[in-house]
Formats: C-alpha cells, sequence, structure tokens
C-alpha cells in the first residue's frame, strides 16, 4: 500500500465531513503533496510522511508542534 | 515461477521396503492421485514430503497423529522388514529422495539416515540401534545438459529446499486433513493475520496506529503540563491529575480485559458450534458402535450354537435315536432273522425226531382222509373190532393194541422231550433291540450329511457375520474412530462449552458496565482539572490534543475498513469455489460468511440464503468450506493460480460422492500441480481396484495430464513382512 | 437253562483289552468327565465299541497277548449303555457266518451240550469281539501316529468309520 493510497483510504472518514465540515469535492482534491490545508489535513500528511520516511516519532510531534504554533 | 515435483522415491522408509527405484512415484503436471488404502503408506507418503521440507514426519502409532521431528523417530522410520534383515554390526539405510525442476533446472534432493546394530535382539528395539543422519545431498542440473553438479554450500542447499514450496506458502500447500483447521482458525489472531499478511500489506497501517497512540499521549502529556504551569494550587492539581491517570490506567486495564473476554467469548462459541457439529458425528458412531455390538451378540450366539452342535457328534453314535456307531450294519438283521427262524425250525424238526426216537408214534397220528376219531376208536375197541379194515380185534391182541395206542396218542397230553438248553429269549431279546435300530440305521448316512451341512452353515454365517463386524470397524475409522467414552463426553463438553459462553457473555457486560462508569468518572476528572486551570491557558494545546486524538481514531477505522474490504474480498472468492466444489452434491452447502466477531478477531460461517448459521452439515461441507477459503486466500494472492505444489492428505470419506467429485475437478484449476492422497477410491473387489469415482478420475486424467498411483499391500503378511508395492496406471 | 440264563450270562461277561492300548484309551475316553471336547468320547466302553466296530468292518482281528499282565479287564457288557446298541453288537456278531463256524456255534446243537460247553462258546464269542476290536485300536493308533491332527476335526471319528465301512480304508 503506498502513501498516496493510505492517504486516500484516511480521508475517506466521515469525521472529516461531519465534524469538521469538509465537503467531499473538496477532500477530493487534496494530495500529500497539496498546500493550505486544515489543520487536521495537514497533520495528516506529517503523519503519513513521518511513517513512509520512517522518521522518529519524537521528530514527527516536534514538527506537529511546530505546525500548531506551539513550543 | 512455477515449480513441479517430477517423482519422490522411498529408500527403506517406513513400509516402503527396498531402494529408491522400487518405491518410485512419478508425477506430472496436473492432478495426480495416490489411492492407498488404510494402513499401506498414506501417511507415510505425506512423512516425506514433511522430512523433506520440514525435518518432520507423522507419528502414526499414537491415538492422533502427531508431528515429530525427524531426529527423534529415526528407527521407527526405518522399515521393520530391512531392520529385521540387518545383523549385529551392519548398517541399513533409510532415505528420502525428491527431484523438482523449475523452468530453468532439475534438482534433487536426497535427506537420509544410516543405522547401525548396535545389540543383538528384536530389530524394533530402539536400543538395539544407533542412527546417525547423512549429510543432505542436494545437486542441480541445468536443462540443456546431461549431468547433476552436486551443490555442497549449505545456504544453497537450503535456498533450493525451499524452492520446492516456499516456507510462508506451506501451509497453505502441504495439508493434512486437521492440519487445515488450525491454518483456518480465524478465532486465532495469528491465523487470521498470517492470511490477510498473505492476502495484502497493511503493515504501513498498523506503524501509522503505532504512532499516533504516541502521538495522542505526547499531546496529552504537553497539554498536563500546561495546564499546570498555570494554576495557584500545584498540589492540588497534581493530585487531581494524579487520580485522573488513576482512572486512566483502570480503564486501559478493563479495555484489555474486554478484549480478552472477547476473544475467549468467540473461542467459547466456536468450541460450541465445533461440539454442535462433533455431536452429530458423535452420534452416528454410536449409532454404528450399536449395531456393531448387536452383531457382536450374533456372532457370540450363533459360535455358542455352533459348539453344542459339535459338541453332540459323538453323542450321535451311541443314542438309540441316532445309533452313528452302526453305520453300514443293516443288512445283518436278515441274517440274523434267518438264524433264528432256521433255529425255531429246526427246533420243531428236533421236536419230532425226538418223538420218533422215544418209541412215539405219534407221527403215525397223522392218519389218511376218512380215519377214524377217538370216539370211533372207543368204540373199536370196545366192541373188539377195527371198523376200518373190518377185521376183528381181540382185546390186548396185536390190532387191538395198535388201536389202543393210537388212541392214546389222540388223548395222552405231549410228553416232549425237554432240551437241556434253550436260547429263544436270547435270540428274542437281540431281536427287539435290531427291529428297534434297523429303520434308524437307513436314516445314518443322510443324518451325517445333514449335521456336516450345519457345520459348515455356521461356519458361513460366522464369517459373513464377522465380515459385518469388520465393516463397521472400518466405518468407524472413516468417521474418525475415537474412544466410545469420549464420545459420551462429547455431549457433555457441549454442555459445559455452552455455561463458558454464557459466563464470557455475563463477563463482558460486566466489564462494559465498568468501562462506561470509568468513562464517566473520567470524564469528570478531567473536567475538575480544566475548573482548576485558570482563563489564559493556551488552548491550542487542547485543540492538539483533540486533532491528534481524531486522527488516532480515524487510522483505527481505516484499518478496520481496509481489514473489511480484504476479507470481503476473500469471501467472495472463497464462495465462488465453494459454490464449485460443492455443485455435484445434492445437498444445500450455504454460503461462506467471514465475519468480523471483534476488533481483530473473525469466523468463517456457513449460512443459508437467508442468513441463518447452518448447523449440522456434514464433516465434508465443513472440510470443503474451509478449502474454499484457502483457495481463495491462494487465488487472491497469486493471480489465481499459486506456483507450488498442493499435497494433500486427503480424508474424503466424510465428503460423500459429490463433494469428491468437485474437490477432484476444482482443485487442479487453483494448483498447477496437486498431489493427493486417498484412500476413497480404493475397491479391493474390483479389478482395477478403483471404485465408480476413481475409474472417472482416472478417465479424467488419462484426458489431461497427470498420474495415478496405487498402494497395494499383502495384508496376509506379518507387520515385519508387510512390504507396500507401487502399481502405476 | 434258557435263553434268560445265557442272555445273563452273556451280559456277566467282562472283556479285555491289551495294556498297550491304554494310552489311546486314556486319549479317546474321558470317563464320564464333561463331554465338551468333540475329540473324545466318553467311557471307556464307547471307545471299546467303536474299535470293535472298525476291526469288524476292517474284517481284521489281532488276538490279544497271552499273559495276564499284559491284559486289562473293564467292565461287565451288562452295564455298557445303552442296552439296544450292545445288543445290536451282539446280534452282528452272532449272525455273521464265518464266526459261528469256528467257534461252533450251532444253536441247535448247543441245546444238548453241558453248561460248560455252552459257556465255553460264549466266552469263545466274546473272546473274538475281543479280537476285533484289538484290531480296532491299532486301526486308531494307525491313523493318529500318520497324521496327529485327524482327531481334532468334529467329524473325525464318522469319517474314519465310513471309510473303514465303505471299505475305501487302505
Amino acid at each position: 500500500m503506498t502513501s498516496n493510497e493510505l492517504f486516500n483510504k484516511l480521508l475517506e472518514e466521515p469525521v472529516l465531513i461531519e465534524k469538521y465540515g469538509l465537503k467531499e469535492k473538496h477532500l477530493k482534491k487534496i494530495t500529500l503533496t497539496t498546500k493550505g490545508d486544515l489543520q487536521i489535513i495537514e497533520a495528516l500528511k506529517l503523519i503519513i510522511q513521518g511513517v513512509e520516511y520512517a522518521n522518529p516519532n519524537v521528530s514527527i510531534y516536534k514538527q506537529i508542534k511546530t505546525q500548531f504554533n506551539l513550543k | 515461477m512455477a515449480s513441479i515435483i517430477n517423482s519422490i522415491s522411498f529408500n527403506n522408509f517406513f513400509n516402503f521396503y527396498g531402494d529408491y527405484n522400487q518405491n518410485m512415484y512419478e508425477f506430472n503436471s496436473g492432478l495426480n492421485v495416490i489411492v492407498a488404502d488404510n494402513m499401506s503408506g498414506k501417511t507415510k507418503i505425506f512423512s516425506a514430503f514433511s522430512w523433506i521440507l520440514n525435518d518432520e514426519v507423522i507419528d502414526s502409532d499414537k491415538e492422533i497423529n502427531q508431528i515429530v521431528k525427524v531426529e527423534n523417530f529415526m528407527v521407527q522410520m526405518i522399515s521393520d522388514k530391512a531392520k529385521s534383515e540387518t545383523s549385529l554390526d551392519d548398517d541399513v539405510k533409510c532415505g528420502v529422495l525428491l527431484k523438482f525442476s523449475d523452468e530453468n533446472f532439475e534438482y534433487e534432493i536426497e535427506k537420509s539416515i544410516t543405522a547401525t546394530k548396535i545389540n543383538d535382539g528384536s530389530a524394533t528395539d530402539l536400543q538395539n540401534w544407533e542412527c546417525i543422519p547423512n549429510e543432505v545431498n542436494v545437486s542441480k542440473k541445468d536443462l540443456s545438459r546431461f549431468d547433476f553438479i552436486p551443490i555442497y554450500d549449505q545456504d544453497e542447499k537450503l535456498e533450493i529446499i525451499d524452492k520446492v514450496i516456499r516456507r510462508e506458502f506451506r501451509q497453505y500447500s502441504l495439508l493434512r486433513g486437521e492440519a487445515v483447521d488450525r491454518i483456518l482458525d480465524f478465532s486465532n489472531k495469528n491465523s487470521l493475520k498470517a492470511a490477510i499478511d498473505t492476502l495484502a500489506n497493511i503493515s504501513k497501517v498498523d506503524t501509522l496506529i503505532k504512532l499516533t497512540e504516541y502521538l495522542v499521549n505526547r499531546a496529552d502529556k504537553d497539554l498536563t503540563n500546561e495546564r499546570k504551569r498555570h494554576i495557584g494550587d500545584k498540589e492540588k492539581f497534581e493530585q487531581k491529575v494524579k487520580e485522573r491517570d488513576e482512572f486512566r490506567k483502570r480503564l486501559t486495564s478493563q479495555e484489555k480485559n474486554l478484549k480478552t473476554e472477547q476473544q475467549q467469548l468467540i473461542k467459547a462459541k466456536a468450541e460450541r458450534d465445533e461440539l454442535l457439529n462433533l455431536v452429530s458425528t458423535a452420534q452416528e458412531r454410536e449409532k454404528i458402535r450399536s449395531q456393531r455390538s448387536l452383531v457382536e451378540n450374533e456372532i457370540e450366539e450363533k459360535d455358542l450354537q455352533h459348539s453344542e452342535l459339535l459338541n453332540t457328534i459323538q453323542d450321535h453314535f451311541f443314542d438309540p435315536q441316532s445309533a452313528w456307531l452302526l453305520y453300514k450294519t443293516g443288512h445283518y438283521e436278515g441274517n440274523f432273522n434267518k438264524l433264528r427262524d432256521t433255529y425255531i425250525e429246526d427246533q420243531k424238526e428236533k421236536r419230532i425226531i425226538n418223538e420218533v426216537r422215544s418209541g412215539d408214534h405219534s407221527f403215525l397220528t397223522k392218519l389218511p382222509e376218512g380215519s377214524p376219531d377217538s370216539f370211533s376208536l372207543r368204540k373199536m375197541l370196545k366192541e373188539e373190532k377195527c371198523f376200518v379194515c373190518g377185521r376183528s380185534a381181540d382185546e390186548h391182541s396185536e390190532p387191538w393194541n395198535h388201536i389202543q395206542s393210537v388212541l392214546n396218542a389222540h388223548t395222552k397230553p405231549n410228553k416232549l422231550h425237554k432240551s437241556k438248553h434253550s436260547f429263544n429269549a436270547l435270540l428274542d431279546a437281540l431281536m427287539r433291540s435290531s427291529s428297534a435300530l434297523s429303520i434308524q440305521i437307513d436314516k445314518i448316512e443322510s443324518e451325517v450329511s445333514e449335521t456336516r451341512k450345519n457345520d459348515v452353515k455356521y461356519r458361513q454365517e460366522k464369517k459373513k457375520l464377522r465380515s459385518r463386524y469388520d465393516d463397521y470397524r472400518n466405518d468407524l475409522l472413516g468417521l474418525g474412530e475415537v474412544d466410545g467414552h469420549k464420545d459420551t463426553s462429547t455431549i457433555n463438553q457441549f454442555g459445559g462449552a455452552e455455561r463458558r459462553v454464557e459466563r464470557h457473555e455475563a463477563s463482558i457486560k460486566e466489564i462494559e458496565n465498568k468501562i462506561h462508569d470509568l468513562k464517566a468518572e473520567l470524564k469528570d476528572k478531567n473536567n475538575e482539572i480544566k475548573r482548576l486551570s485558570y482563563q489564559d491557558l493556551n488552548i491550542v494545546f487542547e485543540e492538539q490534543l483533540s486533532i491528534l486524538t481524531d486522527i488516532d481514531k480515524m487510522a483505527n477505522r481505516t484499518r478496520i475498513r481496509l481489514m473489511d474490504e480484504i476479507i470481503e474480498k476473500l469471501e467472495q472468492k472463497s464462495n465462488e469455489y465453494y459454490k464449485l466444489l460443492t455443485e455435484s452434491s445434492s445437498a444445500d452447502g450455504g454460503i461462506i460468511r467471514i465475519k468480523r466477531q471483534a476488533d481483530e478477531i473473525f469466523s468463517v460461517e456457513l449460512e443459508d440464503k437467508d442468513g441463518n448459521k447452518q448447523y449440522g452439515l456434514s464433516e465434508g461441507f465443513q472440510r470443503m468450506k474451509k478449502l474454499a477459503v484457502i483457495m481463495g486466500i491462494i487465488a487472491s494472492k497469486e493471480d489465481g493460480r499459486l506456483g507450488y505444489p498442493l499435497i494433500a492428505d486427503a480424508p474424503l470419506s466424510t465428503f460423500g460422492k459429490g463433494l469428491i467429485e468437485g474437490f477432484f475437478q476444482q482443485v487442479p484449476q487453483v494448483f498447477h500441480q496437486s498431489i493427493i492422497m486417498v484412500k476413497d477410491l480404493f475397491d479391493g473387489t474390483s479389478d482395477d481396484n478403483l471404485n465408480d469415482i476413481g475409474k472417472e478420475v482416472l478417465q479424467e486424467i488419462k484426458a489431461s495430464s497427470g498420474s495415478m498411483h496405487l498402494n497395494l499391500i499383502d495384508k496376509g503378511q506379518s507387520q515385519i513382512e508387510r512390504e507396500t508395492s507401487i502399481k502405476r496406471y | 437253562m434258557d435263553g434268560q440264563y445265557w442272555l445273563k450270562y452273556l451280559r456277566e461277561r467282562r472283556p479285555k483289552y491289551a495294556k498297550k492300548h491304554v494310552s489311546t484309551l486314556e486319549r479317546f475316553a474321558n470317563k464320564g468327565k464333561s463331554k465338551s471336547d468333540y475329540s473324545q468320547f466318553g467311557p471307556i466302553y464307547q471307545i471299546y465299541m467303536y474299535a470293535f466296530i472298525l476291526g469288524f468292518h476292517q474284517r481284521e482281528r489281532i488276538p490279544l497277548p497271552h499273559s495276564p499282565e499284559e491284559r486289562i479287564t473293564f467292565l461287565e457288557i451288562g452295564k455298557w449303555q445303552p442296552i439296544e446298541t450292545v445288543n445290536y453288537l451282539l446280534m452282528i456278531l452272532i449272525s455273521h457266518d464265518p464266526i459261528r463256524d469256528e467257534i461252533g456255534l450251532d444253536l441247535i446243537s448247543l441245546e444238548e451240550m453241558t453248561d460248560s460247553d455252552v459257556q465255553e462258546t460264549l466266552k469263545n464269542l466274546i473272546n473274538i469281539m475281543e479280537e476285533y476290536a484289538n484290531a480296532g485300536f491299532s486301526i486308531l493308533e494307525e491313523r493318529f501316529e500318520s497324521d496327529k491332527y485327524y482327531f481334532q476335526e468334529p467329524f473325525a471319528f464318522m469319517r474314519l468309520l465310513k471309510e473303514i465301512a465303505d471299505g475305501k480304508f487302505h
């Protein structure tokens, strides 16, 4: 299973529409390389890429914190 | 790259006495069938493949066949006959030779052991032997060349052995009846995982889930720290956090308990359902057992009657009702009667002669017709005159005396001369006995013949009964004969299994309630903590945690969805095969449903069209269901055909005719080469030793590719003398 | 003396057999133990009668040994069972012309002989029976020697009797 495939599979989760208010049309357009999406989507991308490149968990968390502008 | 097994041969391996050339099975692609009755080497062939591939063989001396390591079973593997022919200090070799090829090369693999007789004594006593495994011989040959090159490198040897059937596929390619059950026990996480891994690689998702779990933990910790920094009463805060963490721990532990109980419940349900199936088989066995014991009683009774018949044979000699002793002596009665009559006649004559001798002229009393009677004679005397001649007869004159004597003879009592001895009473006594027996004597021949006929009849009837008894015994073996006690306890076990299911269900409810309460408590605790914090807390930490928690949930749910998709495909493919495998059978086998029972636990069930679980299907359908799933796994994986041979020891007896046909048609569709060992095509009374189905299969094989062999064993020989001879069609 | 007397006299005779046949007798007679073995008869007189019949059918007589030590006397004929069969055997003996000639069993002449003459004749009759029986034991032994398992078959005695009576022996 490629990262893209996994990412797209995750995007099928209903919570994105139900809780985060994303539209289906919009969801279809999202890929791993697109930018400027909701925080949850951005976090997801970081996580998937982290798995792909086998980054250490600590680093991935740091990246996410940075994305949230936290220290 | 497809590999094909070309042949397997045995040297003094179990009941295959002799060297490789004498015990060889040659195979082609397609369906290869080895027909063998019980005890003629089926499981042994399987053991041979196991040895080559896994260094294991099957010990069939125990009640249930067990897989054992070759190194622990060396003496027992050697042909008894070969062992008995080995003298003290001599060697005997035992081995298996496998030849196979792929597109480029031909390979030979030989595994063998050498045993030396170190003590004199029984050939089957382990103590009398010393065994060592020999070096594994592997060689290969380029298809364009003529000769084989031996391989010495150990790693390369293992690589080549792996080519026969790759390790991860062995469990799906090397099938023994019971082993199939284990592979497909999807209530066991590991076997399901193994199947799914064969089908699709979802390890990435698992890594993802581990990551998201970690991220949630970190975010939570950071949030807590952030809160701590912004409150006054740090002590109270820490206390609350501690309490909350305590609840978290308890919640986690209860969630673990719940998972465990759910797994246990699945297992318990599976056991119960298994027993439900077993109960019907057990009942069938009980039925056969009771029929068998009826026959047993009949045999006993017949035997008793037979002994009684035989024990009274001697009585017949002397019993006057039968008098067999007097066979062919009937004609003496005639002699005797003649003798007796003669004696009586002689007696009469003698009386007469005696009377003459004693001067008794009474014989003269035989006067001619018209002679005077005694009245007239008296008158004559009185009147002193003879009326016959008319002359006078004076008193006391000669003529007068004559007349007087004649009168005396008429009127005087008979003075018989008495003999010294007489034998009349003796002869009479003998005659009475002889006439009593003579009628019977004529009947002796037919009576003896009748008794002999009855003797033969009893023997034949006993023989028939014994053969029926043997048939029942074989039927039980075919049903997987277990101890009678086991069957009666199966029913008890079923009760126990039901109770266990109930227990786990109750347990689960209890835990779910606990979890519910804990979650509520946890919520309260979290709220308390929140309330203790100041307002200018950086809420981004909360947001981060919330988002990461959602991502974690998404990841878990996605995993479930992925598994469901894989399982759905598998279910679909399995049903395709199931339908084909069972279509020749008249019964409706239902539909395969692979159902999620809990997080990572599935069960493979059969349902009817309306979604009701089907119970009571014969073992044959159960096996077909499992085989169909295996074929589904393989077909989903490798574009429909597995490039490795299927080697199966097939207990077709539980299949029934329809399923057997389906089996032989479908298996070649999935496996490019299959080697199937069966007994159910065997019919010792037919000229080619095959029954109807066997003949059909042979036709199919002849029309396509493949082979059929027959194992023959001389059952008249003793255990040590028995060898299996292989006949190829 | 009348017929009853002489009948009684016959019944009181106690036949003899040769000592050397004791083992055969033991083998084939179980003297009234449980009669569950079909390879044996019961009392001795049964096997004796059987031996007599064999010898008689074969027309073979073997005289008993002279010395009394070599001869064993057993049960008087009158006690043999069943009476009808015993009588029948006596009947056979008496009816057989050669025997009568040999011992002078001319009943009508015997009527006038002395007591001891009659006794003598009757004793000779029994003697002849003993000789037939003696030959019969030899036949039994011969068969047993040539085939140790012959008498294990349930119908063995009948088969042997038939063989000899039908003239197929030797």
